[in-house]
């Protein structure tokens, strides 16, 4: 039996899920674009093809999501190339830390979201989503790892990159609105009532690992 | 970098395969370079990759200042 598309939703839901995923490929499109903006001038060649490894994906992800959207009126390109990048990613973070938690903190809170979107009602959503999740594993261990290796950084420094990874987080969950917008989509019956459960989840897991980085 | 080891990076393709060392890569700790493994490494669909700290493998043959055993049974 197939499954039902988003346009098979009502037209309340399919711009729910719109709505969520058009905040979702902004996100991407901002780490896309600052890994590719490193991926020259990272630490290490093996960080470099990591960072460059890394965008590809994130524009893969941006690009898988835009066709999720499916509406003729949308310029989809205009969504997913670099031409829109530089201007939406408000240019390249020239600091290597800062770029790194800023990130870091950006893809938290798209993979958060992404969890909760795994056990989406739409199939193809689901799948797409699950696929970036088996990628996204590899870049938070990559942002997390990098963090760690900050650990030389004097004890006030360390503090601060938590206070921007904090900062980075909180402006991405309020770009996304994932709170708001999963719970419009679970009341709708789009996701399940454990999306917002994943999402915690999801979200306190990279906490924990973080917890001992700051300190 | 600073505070960075080698890791040997192995790879295989199939779970009969036997692995091979596919690389190596400069990472901070093994999480890493298990990343770094990864990207660099992806030219195949690896089934299984994993890193090992260079550091942690024994060869006699291997010291600075003691050619391999081969050679010293040629020489």
């Amino acid at each position: 039996m197939s499954q039902p598309s988003p346009n098979a939703l009502s037209v309340e839901a399919n711009q729910a899920v719109r709505d969520l995923l058009a905040s979702l490929i902004e996100i991407k499109q901002f780490v896309g674009f600052q890994y590719a903006s490193w991926c020259t001038s990272g630490p290490s060649i093996e960080a470099d093809i990591a960072l460059a490894g890394m965008a590809q994906e994130e524009s893969g992800h941006a690009a898988a999501l835009g066709a999720l959207l499916e509406d003729p009126s949308t310029d989809k390109d205009a969504l997913v190339t670099w031409a829109s990048w530089s201007e939406k990613a408000g240019g390249m973070i020239d600091d290597w830390p800062l770029m790194i938690v800023t990130c870091l903190a950006r893809d938290a809170a798209a993979t958060a979201t992404l969890e909760a979107l795994k056990g989406a009602r739409d199939a193809r959503l689901a799948q797409r989503a699950t696929k970036m999740l088996q990628e996204e594993r590899f870049h938070l261990m990559f942002g997390v790892e990098t963090v760690r290796s900050f650990a030389a950084l004097s004890p006030k420094a360390r503090r601060d990159l938590g206070d921007g990874y904090q900062r980075a987080l909180a402006e991405a969950e309020n770009q996304l609105g994932s709170i708001d917008k999963l719970s419009r989509l679970a009341s709708l019956g789009v996701v399940g009532a454990d999306a917002m459960e994943a999402r915690r989840k999801s979200l306190e897991n990279l906490s924990r690992r973080l917890n001992d980085v700051w300190a | 970098m600073t505070g960075e080891s080698a890791f040997w990076v192995f790879a295989r393709r199939g779970p009969a395969d036997p692995f091979e060392q596919v690389g190596v890569v400069k990472a901070s700790s093994a999480a890493i370079a298990y990343v770094y493994a990864r990207m660099n490494y992806r030219e195949r669909p690896w089934r299984d990759l994993c890193v090992a700290p260079k550091d942690s493998f024994y060869s006699p043959n291997r010291s600075a200042d003691e050619p391999a055993v081969a050679e010293r049974t040629l020489s």
